[in-house]
């Protein structure tokens, strides 16, 4: 079974590419699971249940990796050398840290819009369009091996994150709010 | 001993072997046993054709009483028969005592928090109260099936934190149930709708049962059910339609007698039978006798009832929302929304998860049963009866996981959904010199603040070695089992040492405390405690046995040289002859006698499958 040294990607036997077939990443992770669960030992000794457990949380971690861009991008930087996280790297580019006070902005301005909820759905169309951005130019960049500047995209790629999961948590609200 | 087998699971199952499991729904207002028999899974009744056990025990005489004789001798003995006791399991005596069924019995002053009902044979906690229910399941399943069963499934709701859950392990461990797996209620539900109808893609699990509300979204492909998002309300179910109904009743009659055990007793009934009456009919006339011994009428229409239930329903479609979000499905991607409980005959109920996933929903699986089906086709499986099955449930934590930091904040390790098992590692190190031991203390739930989130316990984990201050490299790793249980494990990185962990539950009973109780409750089943014991070991020798045998069968002559085999062939000698014996102190020593000396040759195994894995995936194995 996979060791510390086994890629995710060579776990999952697809090419160590940001670009992943989605369809292919879900059965090669259903066919391992059903090989590895613990529920296939429910009836072994202890020992072997540790150790199916071990393996199946590990399955889990690596398809959880896989599936996400952004842990993937993360994931590939780190295969490549390149230590990642918010500590590790700061944003020094001015014009995007405005961008993000603006757009914080916007969601915090939300609730008082006439249509709120549609306002909600334009919102979510441009952070998407912004991403998608974002996440080719991490592409161009790693496919550069200029690990640094992609690093630099995949941090800003974070921000639009937390800004989408806000407002959701907003768009969450609204909607219980008009239920009433 | 890991000897894992990788290419062929369940290849020691012994052919044409059928192993006894059941499926166990161990509800709020009503208990079932289901099992699989030749290939069709059943739920199996009593003596007299009934298939729901009632969860009520009666404590009055001199053992305990359970199900419908219990609830006969509700209204005579209403303090000492005990109702819907799912309710308060994991939960601690403070927690009890703010909600309705905290009114409803008489506890004991705690102070270790562990809540004790007083009965007439002696204090009982909720796990020896749900221990008798599962004995009375036990026994039934045993007699109709003629033999031992080697292990059992439980459900428990999806949204059990791992208080709940822990105790419910217990409780079968007092029961002298193996417990394969607890299954989350609605992945079970899904499982018996799933094998039934064959259908693929998302579906909707609503389970309002007595004492919770769970909502799950699953994705269905070929025997495959992985769970996306679950959610819910531990404490919201259809007992407190059963309170919105008596509240209703106390202002009519102008009498409270919502504090008095027999009185609660009376109006819960009759508030019982007053909602299932209205499913059918507009109205309904209810009648109670005062405390005076007059008699009080009152006629209940529909619309009351719906228009005081209203807000619990609100809560429950709110929680389908939030689930639906963190599933990142849409309603409309939503195939089939099945209802599970009895609660969801309620019509209010129907007509607003209809309303909310825009198509009416599925009603025609008993809603009693479901449960118990689904997990006894999971319990089938994991006997073994089944080596070449796909079933495979992929479920997930329904709560965040986090240990408190500095200022009373939760950081939170792992998030609510994610699949289970899940490890997570979180790496500390130490603030004072000569530091060899630390606390952590790990709570449930979505909040900033540990105050509001659920305690879960407090790992103390020791024997660093001491170091200078900041020196020392501790990883924790948080694992969660496929039964949605958290083990903690801790080692400090730079010495290699392994720590040792000790566990105070915040809500639970210690080892010792069951180790008493299984003690007692024997004296009582007349049982002997070593006798199980003994069983136990025994049972695991002939795991490792069988492992080892099939193990050797495969790669004994390619990876071990004859010495190595005979050390080993030795060793498996001293676990047969202990076996044989009945000193369970001796089979324990065996068996690690035995895992020590094939210790290299399971490494060897491991490795040499890692290259037949890696070398036999391809592209097509998997389209």
């Amino acid at each position: 079974m996979p060791n510390a040294d086994t890629s995710y990607f060579e776990l999952f036997d697809l090419p160590q590419d940001f670009d992943i077939d989605q369809d292919r990443l879900a059965a090669v992770y259903r066919k391992l699971q059903a090989t590895h669960h613990p529920d296939r030992f429910a009836s072994a000794d202890a020992a072997t249940r540790r150790a199916s457990l071990e393996t199946a949380a590990l399955i889990n971690e690596a398809y959880q990796t896989l599936i996400d861009p952004l842990k993937r991008g993360f994931y590939l930087l780190r295969l490549a050398g390149v230590e990642a996280g918010p500590e590790h790297h700061t944003i020094k580019d001015g014009e995007f840290l405005l961008k993000q006070m603006a757009y914080q902005e916007r969601l915090d301005g939300l609730a008082d819009r006439d249509d709120p909820l549609a306002a909600v759905d334009d919102l979510r169309d441009q952070l998407e369009q912004e991403k998608q951005q974002l996440v080719e130019q991490f592409k161009a960049a790693y496919v550069e091996k200029d690990f640094d500047q992609a690093l630099d995209h995949l941090t800003k790629l974070q921000f639009f994150g937390r800004l989408q999961s806000r407002l959701g948590d907003i768009e969450a609200r609204l909607e219980e709010q008009l239920l009433d | 001993m890991a000897l894992l087998q990788i290419s062929e699971p369940g290849m020691s199952t012994a052919p044409h072997e059928h192993r006894l499991a059941a499926g166990i729904d161990l509800g709020t207002t009503n208990s079932l046993v289901a099992t699989v028999r030749s290939g069709l899974a059943e739920t199996l009744p009593d003596t007299e054709g009934r298939h729901l056990l009632p969860s009520v025990v009666n404590y009055s005489g001199e053992t305990p009483v359970v199900g419908e004789a219990a609830m006969r001798m509700a209204a005579e003995d209403p303090a000492n028969t005990i109702a819907s006791v799912k309710r308060l399991i994991g939960r601690s005596l403070d927690e009890i005592l703010a909600t309705p069924a905290g009114r409803q019995y008489r506890f004991a002053e705690s102070d270790d928090g562990i809540p004790r009902l007083i009965t007439r044979q002696g204090e009982k906690t909720p796990v020896e109260v749900s221990a008798d229910i599962l004995r009375a399941l036990k026994a039934r399943a045993e007699a109709t099936l003629g033999g031992e069963l080697r292990g059992v499934v439980i459900t428990v709701p999806a949204y059990f934190d791992d208080a709940q859950r822990q105790a419910t392990k217990d409780a079968a461990r007092l029961a002298g149930l193996n417990v394969f797996r607890l299954l989350n209620e609605p992945t079970a539900a899904a499982v018996a709708y799933g094998l039934d109808t064959g259908n693929e893609g998302v579906i909707a699990v609503y389970d309002l049962g007595g004492g919770t509300f769970d909502i799950s979204i699953l994705r269905l492909n070929k025997g495959v059910f992985e769970v996306l998002a679950t959610g819910g309300d531990s404490r919201l179910g259809g007992d407190d339609f059963d309170h919105a109904i008596v509240d209703w009743i106390v202002e009519q009659m102008g009498e409270d007698r919502r504090s008095d055990p027999a009185g609660m007793q009376q109006l819960l009934a009759q508030a019982r039978a007053a909602k299932e009456a209205l499913t059918s009919e507009p109205e309904t006339r209810i009648t109670i006798e005062r405390a005076d011994g007059e008699s009080w009428s009152g006629t209940l229409s529909r619309e009351t009832f719906e228009a005081r239930i209203e807000p619990l329903v609100k809560q429950t479609i709110l929680a389908c929302r939030r689930v639906l979000r963190d599933a990142g499905v849409s309603k409309d991607e939503v195939l089939q929304t099945v209802m599970v409980g009895g609660s969801t005959r309620v019509p209010l109920v129907r007509e607003r998860v209809g309303a909310f996933f825009g198509k009416p929903p599925l009603v025609d699986i008993d809603p009693d049963r479901v449960v118990a089906i689904g997990a006894a086709q999971q319990a089938d499986v994991l006997a073994g009866n089944n080596p070449d099955g796909e079933l495979l449930l992929l479920d997930v934590i329904p709560l965040s996981l986090g240990i408190e930091t500095m200022g009373g904040l939760t950081e939170q390790i792992i998030p609510r959904n994610t699949t289970i098992p899940v490890a997570r590692a979180q790496e500390f190190t130490t603030y004072k010199d000569g530091q060899t031991a630390m606390s952590l203390h790990v709570v449930q739930g979505e909040r900033e603040l540990v105050a509001d989130n659920r305690s879960l316990a407090r790992f103390e984990l020791r024997g660093f070695p001491p170091m200078v201050a900041g020196a020392a490299r501790i990883r924790v790793t948080f694992q969660v089992d496929a039964d949605g249980l958290l083990n903690v494990t801790a080692q400090e990185l730079t010495s290699g040492v392994q720590a040792s962990i000790e566990i105070k539950p915040s809500y639970g009973l210690s080892d010792e405390q069951i180790e008493t109780m299984l003690r007692d409750s024997m004296a009582h089943a007349q049982e002997d405690l070593e006798a199980r014991r003994l069983r136990e070991e025994q049972v695991e020798a002939d795991r490792v046995l069988e492992a080892l045998d099939a193990a050797l069968a495969k790669d004994g002559e390619r990876l071990l040289s004859a010495d190595e085999r005979a050390a080993i062939d030795a060793a498996r000698q001293t676990l047969e002859t202990a076996r044989a014996g009945d000193d369970h102190q001796a089979i324990r020593n065996a068996i690690e006698a035995l895992e020590q000396a094939s210790e290299t040759f399971v490494a060897r195994r491991m490795d040499s499958s890692v290259k037949d894995l890696m070398s036999g995936h391809r592209v097509t194995d998997f389209e």
